[in-house]
């Protein structure tokens, strides 16, 4: 079986209006991370979280007057389809913090008689941890990037070292803009999804590299431009069965997976999907701008 | 092909020590979880020490061989069996420099002895950086392990006020919570204390009927006083403005919660404020069976007590003059247990009676007496529990969602590339077997994020078998042979799977030395599985694929 036939797409043609669509992404991703910001989860602002199940239904307005009532009237509170409580409060000195979850619990006690609860799940986290945590992400990502440019730079060379380096610039940026706009709880399982998704795009990024190197070396007729086109056409039969096993995995998850693994999976579907893009047409587009600009070959 | 046999063989071998390897981890997540409950209901229904005692070894055989398993398993992480994850901070600013020094080391050693007593299951205990301790209690509850290790702990012991004079002081706080609630002109109803004479403690309490005052609250448990669990709230209020009025030789604390006659309650109280002895007295405290004559203990467990020296002296006197009347334990403010003192101990030998047949309550006593108190504060910086529940649910639908979304790609392969996706399948599954194998060798734990580094390992191990497939379909366009388009379409693909699970391993490694637990989770399954999937997609699925070319003289590859 076949799905994509041989294709002559040109991709490397077109490559200002894919400037323009990335562009746009990448504006919308930036305006809405610098507007609208995180929904950051406690492992990054310090805090503390409690996921609590009640055994008879109660509405979001009682839990709001409950905590009210301990003096967390800024708490968030989540109430999913199974009608199971989220509850995130502030940071609190340790000691306060200790003392407010046993009155917590006892103030749900005697709010809700009759109705058992529980309580699956608390985390709390000091301000000190979240603030390391923060940086430390970041230092990790900067720190791969940078191993990943002399990687692809001396396996390849620069043009395409700074090639996959944007690509996966862009893959993140898109990708924490989805996360803002979605309003997504910035959790220890969205980071790993984005590092999944950085994961899987440097590979895009390098297969398509690889191809366009080998054609290189290997055709002497066509124009670099040319044998860009070829290459990326030659490895679209691939891209798209990758893209669509993922993408099977993916789905699955979506839809039959818990809170957190949607999430995951839907990061990742979006990370999935520009980094399949942006292999294309951010790491092949630059190549070819890059080539444009600094002719690195006798023809042209 | 060369070596046809030694490369089969090599697989076989392969296989084998991956199953031999992932026997262990079978045994502990699918066999022995039944075993143990079946032994825990066992122990719950013994009558007589004996009884329990058999239970008891038996559970300890168990132990033994679920210790032996959980050697050589593959770890589950928290986020996914539920358990207990606390990172504790040395508060060092009230110590001196001196004190300070080792401080950390000393918090450790302690927390280390506790945890390891109470027999808590594979627990990590470890320094983390220089002033903090990281501590995870896989399948422990947040009150048993906060009660554990999350307090300053100081260890008092007081004497227990006789219940007529307990009374008497309840009720005089009583009295002035109400004169303060009431404003000036409430001191009328004060007078009627006089009137309670009666010697029970019900008989005490029997004539305040008033609603929702302090002593309204006040029960009795068993021939203490004690307060319903679900009047906790109110009470709580009520207790913390009483402080204010106890008199400044008593204090009154709260015991912790117990079930008695289906209700959960905490028992009342009042105790003389300045200690007898503090925890320091106590040299050692062991569990032990009773071994005296009392025909109601026949059968029970005791904390055997040993005292320095110098401090056996003090406890004689105290003993001496209190001989009937009781002695409470009190650890943080929390009355642990409270003994009546049955004659004068001598020796600085003591015995405190639990009158239980199973051990659990003579040894978490023992724990606590013996851990005297942590040598400096520490404060909780982050704090996470999952309920054994809502892990095993994330687990259950992970798992799930996972096997539904692996038998889409396994179909799909199967179609898109006929004999080459049942390859690329069975690469699939050594592949997954493999890294499991090698994930349980290296002793790694499995997290939420460990698992989304398998899920990319994955789908790079399906990639890496569409680049060879692809590869060969283009090479046999372009008029090659079968075995040649084979040939040129491994080596071909070689190259680039070579450069994309390189470079993703790179990301790996940073993420590895700069990351924090959960990062490098997932860090350590994806390079495990990427190193792996080289050489699976690479190697093995090739000499599958020369095998069955010459086996059965294929005339038409189809891929």
């Amino acid at each position: 079986m076949r799905l994509i036939p041989e294709t002559h797409i040109d991709f490397a043609g077109r490559r200002s209006l894919f400037f323009i669509v990335s562009g746009i992404l990448l504006a919308v991703s930036i305006v809405a991370v610098a507007v609208r910001g995180f929904n950051y989860g406690v492992d990054f602002t310090g805090g503390s979280l409690f996921q609590v199940r009640f055994d008879e239904p109660v509405s979001i307005e009682a839990m709001r007057s409950v905590l009210a009532g301990l003096g967390e009237a800024g708490a968030g509170i989540q109430q999913d389809e199974r009608g199971e409580f989220l509850i995130r409060i502030g940071v609190k000195e340790t000691e306060a913090g200790e003392s407010f979850n046993a009155r917590f619990r006892e103030q749900l006690a005697s709010s809700f008689p009759g109705n058992h609860f529980e309580i699956p799940r608390e985390e709390m986290v000091g301000p000190q941890v979240s603030k390391e945590l923060q940086g430390r992400v970041l230092l990790a990502v900067v720190i791969g990037l940078i191993g990943i440019l002399l990687y692809v730079s001396f396996r390849f060379d620069l043009r395409f070292g700074v090639a996959a380096v944007m690509s996966l610039t862009f893959v993140t940026i898109v990708g924490l803009g989805f996360v803002s706009l979605a309003r997504m709880e910035v959790t220890m399982t969205v980071v790993a999804a984005l590092l999944t998704t950085i994961g899987y795009s440097v590979n895009d990024a390098i297969v398509v590299s690889d191809r366009i190197r080998e054609d290189l070396r290997k055709i002497r007729k066509e124009t670099f431009f040319q044998i860009v086109n070829r290459a990326l056409n030659e490895t679209l039969g691939r891209t798209v069965v990758t893209g669509l096993s993922v993408f099977f995995v993916l789905i699955a998850l979506l839809l039959l997976g818990t809170a957190s693994i949607r999430d995951f999976a839907a990061v990742m579907l979006v990370g999935m999907v520009v980094g399949t893009y942006s292999s294309i047409f951010v790491v092949a587009n630059s190549v070819v701008e890059w080539e444009t600009k600094f002719p690195s070959r006798r023809r042209h | 092909m060369k070596h046809a046999r030694l490369k089969f063989g090599a697989l076989v071998v392969l296989v084998a020590l991956s199953l031999w390897a992932l026997y262990p981890t079978y045994q502990l997540y699918v066999q022995m979880p039944g075993q143990e409950r079946a032994l825990k209901e066992e122990l719950t229904l013994a009558q007589t020490r004996t009884d329990s005692a058999e239970v008891q070894v038996k559970l300890g055989e168990f132990a033994t061989r679920k210790a032996g398993a959980h050697k050589r398993a593959l770890h589950l992480g928290l986020d996914l069996v539920g358990g207990m994850h606390l990172v504790l901070e040395v508060d060092k600013s009230k110590l001196s420099a001196d004190d300070a020094r080792d401080a950390g080391d000393r918090a450790l050693e302690v927390i280390r002895n506790r945890v390891d007593e109470f027999g808590v299951f594979e627990p990590v205990i470890q320094k983390a950086g220089r002033d903090r301790i990281l501590i995870q209690l896989p399948g422990v509850d947040r009150d048993r392990a906060k009660s554990l290790i999350g307090q300053t702990a100081q260890l008092r012991f007081q004497l227990v006020l006789e219940e007529r004079a307990a009374y008497d002081v309840l009720k005089m706080v009583d009295d002035r919570l109400k004169t303060v609630a009431a404003g000036s002109d409430s001191a009328a109803g004060s007078t009627d204390t006089v009137k309670a004479e009666a010697d029970s403690a019900r008989g005490l309490l029997g004539d305040d009927a008033e609603e929702g005052t302090f002593l309204s609250y006040i029960q009795t448990v068993g021939s203490d006083f004690g307060v319903d669990e679900s009047d906790m709230p109110e009470f709580r209020v009520l207790y913390e403005r009483s402080r204010a009025f106890w008199p400044e030789v008593n204090e009154v604390l709260l015991g912790p919660q117990e079930r008695r006659e289906g209700r959960t309650v905490r028992r009342l109280y009042v105790l003389k404020a300045e200690p007898e002895m503090l925890g320091s007295a106590i040299k050692d405290a062991r569990p032990a069976p009773y071994q005296g004559g009392e025909p109601g203990l026949a059968n029970t467990w005791i904390v055997s007590l040993k005292l320095g020296r110098k401090e056996a002296t003090v406890f004689a006197q105290v003993t001496g003059r209190n001989v009937g009347r009781r002695l409470a334990i009190v650890l943080d403010n929390v009355v642990k247990s409270a003994p009546v003192i049955q004659n004068r101990i001598p020796d600085g030998n003591a015995m405190i009676t639990t009158n239980d047949v199973n051990p659990d309550e003579a040894r978490d006593l023992a724990i606590v007496l013996r851990s005297g108190a942590l040598p400096a504060p520490v404060n909780i910086v982050e704090e996470r529990s999952v309920g054994a529940s809502l892990g095993n649910d994330a687990i259950r639908r992970g798992i799930i969602a996972s096997l539904i979304g692996a038998a889409a790609v396994v179909v799909f392969m199967l179609i898109y590339y006929a004999v080459g996706g049942a390859l690329a399948d069975f690469a699939l599954a050594l592949n997954i077997l493999f890294l499991l194998a090698v994930l349980a060798g290296l002793r790694a734990t499995l997290t939420l994020p460990g698992l989304a580094g398998i899920a990319l390992t994955i789908g790079m191990a399906v990639d890496a078998n569409v680049l060879v497939f692809e590869r060969i379909r283009e090479e046999m366009r372009s008029g090659k042979t079968n075995l040649a388009a084979v040939d040129t379409g491994y080596a071909r693909a070689f190259v680039t799977i070579i450069d994309s699970n390189a470079t993703t391993i790179i990301t790996a490694i940073a993420l590895y030395f700069v990351g924090t637990g959960a990062i490098r989770g997932f860090a350590i399954t994806l390079t495990t599985g990427l190193v792996i999937n080289v050489i699976t997609a690479v190697f093995v699925t090739r000499w599958v694929f020369d095998w069955w070319l010459s086996r059965f003289q294929v005339r038409k590859l189809r891929v």
